[in-house]
């Protein structure tokens, strides 16, 4: 079987995925529980992903809206039943929950995220994937004073390739990756280095306060988690929100302040920019902060405004950027906002706005566009990122509709969603992008 | 019930009904309205979600916002974006996404008509709107439902100011119907009341004539006729007067003339009376002298002087009971008369008895029932029969088998008591002053008699308040017949 293989290999120059033909198949299973006991989660999630999964697996998704012991305690149950060679990719969703072509996974419907539930508002979701036509590779890294997001990253590709046991120079179709919290533009910069800008990739940025990033049978808080897709199907990918572009409000950048992962905007047009941001929006921000007296309102409602950078591509395209402002008491006293990316001292910053309506769209339409875009007629499965301000600025009373929308979009195949606190996603021409408000999606068809 | 109110009333009820009938119509018409307004409303809303659908189907981009907004109409039930395989894809509520609509809402039909469908479900208070809806080449459909109860409940509030509205306008109908009815019935009241006082005898009241309107020309006639009634009136009481002063007069003629006639017939009773007081005497010395010249002069004198003695004695006799009946006559004119009851066939035995024992060798039956008692005076009773029955006695001498019969019959719801017998008889046609004194049918030595009985009888019956005749003829016999009046014939017909 070696030499066989040695000779596809030499003879082809790259390995093939899968071997193709009419006895390829893929079968995917999604599961879900909202036990407060992770073992029992665990087991319940497992048994109804491996019925739909066809009862065996080569690679999971395991996501939950909490971290901490009950995650590591819910991997450790997932690993176990799942057999200890099956590789696990995930981190921590927003604590609202999760979404499956099942239905929502409720943690908590109205708390987000600076919200860790402490008792039973648990909430978790898994995704096996049994194919011979799709290769995972899947590596990790933990960062730390010594190991730095460039250099993990780095690392955990390596470590991904490895376990896909591919040439280096093969890039794959897609990469899945978690990242944690603010360390985001870093692993992207890593990755370029790594693949260069051509493999697309699909990110979420682990919810927190409480983050937990899936590597290695471990959960760790602090690093990355790679997934490498490696398949000849049709692989459809999207990064689209629900916003529109107001031009009419914008402002150059006149003052900012780099802080690790942060990017501090102290100043637009040579004013306070929360004074500034605050006077486009007739100074809905304070009033919120007024009314409703906390920051997450504050964060609720400048998701439905976040700023945005709009970059051209070779070819003509544009896109649009989006960063969601943030505030905490540090800034609000000098007031300044924050934005977890890369802005420089003269870039022009906008307005935009958007509704409720417009971000319901926006979510059915990702994993249709991601579908059309590759052509595929026969979704194998879908997964992806929401952004948890997002789902935050859908009242609640209107969340339910996301997932008919999703199924709808999915064409009824098996899907699985976090609520990201940051989404990383591909603008064909210009590369991969950390941003905010977006929805990523990637979509697997059959041939 | 008075004029007033019979108007009033009918004015009243009529509006009532008229303006009733049109409350109901424009309730109706209201809550048609309201229902019609409900449906085009929310036609128009589906309408425009469902161009907001279909625009939006190619690129996914619904109008949720819309439809989230749809469901706070007032009237919203619900909506539903039903997918071709007939299964709800969205709604307003999740716990319906994949359900079949139709199992939600029975009774709209599998199969709808081209173009939107309207469903009314009156029995639930729904209605629903189904459009259909091109999703990108599929037939999709747009449900929205919603509540009639709301255009029902409008309906009821039109009704109830529509009602209040009628309420006031008929309170406001009835004070104008009862101050017009008072004003113009005015003139008839006055009319009435003016009937009523020249009713009453007020011939001079006249009614105000008021302005040239039906009820003056009316009030104007009244008060001709007024006029001329009180004109006819004086001249009827001006007649009267007269008539009346000639009744006086004759009343007064007629009592002076029969005062004048009383007190001639007491100086004529008082003469009968006192001549025949007068007479007795006389009569019976003379009698009394011939019988002793007759006892003295017996044998003594020629047969021929002996029976000029004799028949001088008798004709004294004869003179005497004359005067003896003139003078039962004329007590009975003046006697008290006391009511009793008394037997008729007792009194009639009696008198019969009297003749038998008076004349043994007469044959004569008396039939008559056991009792007929009657109410009267005994005595002048007892006169009367002993009259009749002798009179009886008397005419049936030459019947070989005389019967005598007493008896009562019924006439007119009267007693009508009879004494008949069998004997001669007397022509009826000159009977008129048979019951006159001195007036007698039949003479000779057979039928001797005073010709005052009669007279007695018809006193004594008149004594009673009744009266008394007689039916005859020649040979066949005679009968008397008499009433007694209310008071004496208290006894009736037993027989």
């Amino acid at each position: 079987m070696a030499a066989l293989l040695a000779c596809a290999l030499l003879a082809t120059g790259l390995p093939p995925v899968a071997a193709q033909g009419p006895g390829s198949k893929t079968r995917v299973g999604t599961g879900r529980s909202s036990s407060a006991d992770p073992a029992k989660a665990a087991a319940e999630a497992v048994a109804e992903a491996l019925r739909g999964g066809g009862g065996k697996t080569d690679f999971a998704i395991l996501l939950a809206n909490s971290g901490g012991a009950y995650l590591e305690a819910a991997l450790k149950e997932v690993s176990r039943l799942l057999g200890g060679g099956t590789p696990v990719y995930g981190g921590t969703s927003d604590s609202r929950g999760l979404l499956t072509d099942k239905g929502f996974i409720y943690g908590t419907t109205t708390i987000g995220y600076g919200f860790e539930p402490p008792g039973p508002e648990k909430a978790l979701a898994l995704m096996t994937v049994s194919s011979r036509d799709i290769l995972f590779g899947t590596g990790y890294a933990e960062f730390s004073a010594a190991v730095t997001p460039r250099e993990g990253t780095r690392r955990a590709l390596l470590m991904a390739v490895k376990n896909a046991n591919q040439p280096a120079k093969r890039r794959p179709r897609a990469a899945l990756i978690t990242p944690s919290y603010s360390d985001e533009e870093a692993v992207l910069g890593a990755m370029k280095d790594f693949f260069g800008a051509e493999v697309p990739v699909v990110g979420g940025t682990a919810g927190g306060p409480v983050f937990g990033i899936i590597g290695g049978g471990r959960v760790f808080v602090r690093g990355v988690s790679v997934a490498l897709i490696y398949t000849d199907l049709p692989v459809g990918m999207i990064s689209e929100t629900g916003f529109k572009p107001r031009d009419i409000k914008s402002g150059i950048i006149t003052s900012l302040e780099v802080d690790g992962s942060k990017t501090i905007i102290r100043g637009i047009d040579n004013r306070p920019a929360w004074t500034v941001y605050n006077e486009w929006l007739k100074n809905g921000p304070e009033n919120v902060l007024k009314e409703r007296g906390n920051l997450g309102a504050v964060t609720d409602y400048t998701a439905l405004n976040p700023l945005f950078r709009q970059l051209s591509g070779p070819a003509g395209q544009i896109y649009y950027i989006y960063n969601h402002p943030l505030v905490d008491q540090a800034t609000l006293k000098d007031k300044a906002f924050y934005v977890y990316a890369r802005f420089r001292r003269g870039d022009r910053i906008q307005l935009t706005s958007g509704s409720w309506e417009s971000v319901l769209n926006t979510i059915w339409s990702a994993p249709s566009l991601a579908r059309n875009r590759a052509g595929i007629t026969k979704p194998v499965f879908s997964f992806g990122y929401i952004c948890a301000g997002l789902l935050g600025s859908i009242p609640e009373a209107e969340r339910e509709k996301v997932h008919p929308l999703m199924l709808e979009a999915a064409r009824g195949a098996p899907f699985l969603s976090g609520f990201a606190w940051g989404e990383e996603g591909m603008y064909p021409g210009i590369g991969n992008r950390h941003v905010n408000q977006t929805v990523t999606f990637i979509t697997i068809g059959e041939k | 019930m008075k004029l007033f109110w019979r108007v009033f009333l009918a004015a009243t009820v009529s509006f009532t009904v008229i303006l009733g009938a049109a409350a109901v119509l424009l309730v109706a018409g209201i809550r048609a309205e309201i229902e019609g307004d409900l449906y085009e409303h929310n036609r128009i809303a589906t309408e425009h979600l469902s161009v907001a659908i279909e625009r939006g189907a190619a690129d996914q981009q619904w109008p949720f916002e819309a439809l989230s907004n749809t469901a706070r109409s007032q009237d919203f039930l619900f909506w539903f974006i039903v997918t071709p395989e007939d299964r709800v894809f969205l709604s307003d509520k999740a716990a319906r996404y994949g359900a079949a609509p139709r199992d939600l809402y029975p009774s709209v039909p599998k199969e709808l008509p081209p173009g939107t469908y309207e469903h009314s479900d009156k029995k639930n208070g729904l209605g629903i709107i189904i459009q259909r809806l091109n999703v990108r080449g599929e037939e999709w459909q747009l449900w929205l439902g919603f509540s009639t109860g709301e255009a029902l409940r409008e309906s009821r509030k039109a009704a109830a100011v529509i009602a209040c509205i009628f309420l006031l306008s008929l309170l406001v109908f009835a004070v104008a119907a009862y101050y017009t009815t008072s004003r113009y019935l005015k003139p008839l009241s006055a009319l009435a009341r003016g009937a009523e006082l020249i009713g009453a005898g007020s011939l001079s009241h006249r009614v105000s004539a008021g302005s040239g309107d039906e009820l003056a020309l009316l009030a104007g006639s009244f008060n001709a006729m007024a006029e001329s009634l009180d004109r006819r009136t004086a001249e009827r009481q001006l007649a009267e007067a007269e008539l009346n002063r000639y009744k006086e007069h004759l009343e007064a003629l007629v009592k002076e003339r029969t005062a004048e006639l009383e007190r001639v017939n007491s100086e004529l009773e008082a003469f009968t009376y006192s001549a025949s007081h007068d007479l007795k005497a006389p009569i019976r010395r003379v009698e009394g002298f011939l019988s002793l010249v007759e006892s003295d002069l017996a044998g003594k004198v020629p047969a021929v002087t002996a029976d000029y003695i004799g028949r001088a004695r008798k004709a004294c006799g004869q003179m005497n009971s004359v005067i003896e009946n003139l003078l039962k006559l004329s007590r009975i004119s003046h006697c008290e008369v006391s009511l009793a009851e008394t037997d008729l066939c007792a009194l009639a035995r009696a008198a019969l008895e009297g003749r038998r024992a008076a004349d043994p060798g007469r044959r004569a039956e008396l039939v008559s029932p056991e009792r007929l008692p009657v109410r009267g005076d005994a005595g002048l009773l007892a006169e009367a029969i002993e009259n009749l029955i002798g009179n009886a006695w008397k005419f049936t001498s030459l019947t070989p088998a005389a019967v005598i019969e007493l008896g009562v019959a019924k006439e007119g719801g009267e007693n009508v008591y009879f004494v008949r017998d069998n004997g001669v008889g007397f022509d009826a046609a000159g009977a008129e002053g048979l019951f006159k004194p001195f007036k007698r049918f039949h003479s000779g030595p057979d039928y001797k008699g005073t010709g005052i009985g009669l007279s007695i009888v018809k006193r004594i019956i008149e004594r009673h308040g009744g009266r008394v005749w007689a039916v005859s003829s020649p040979g066949r016999g005679a009968a008397f017949y008499f009433t007694l009046g209310q008071a004496a014939s208290g006894g009736g017909l037993r027989a």
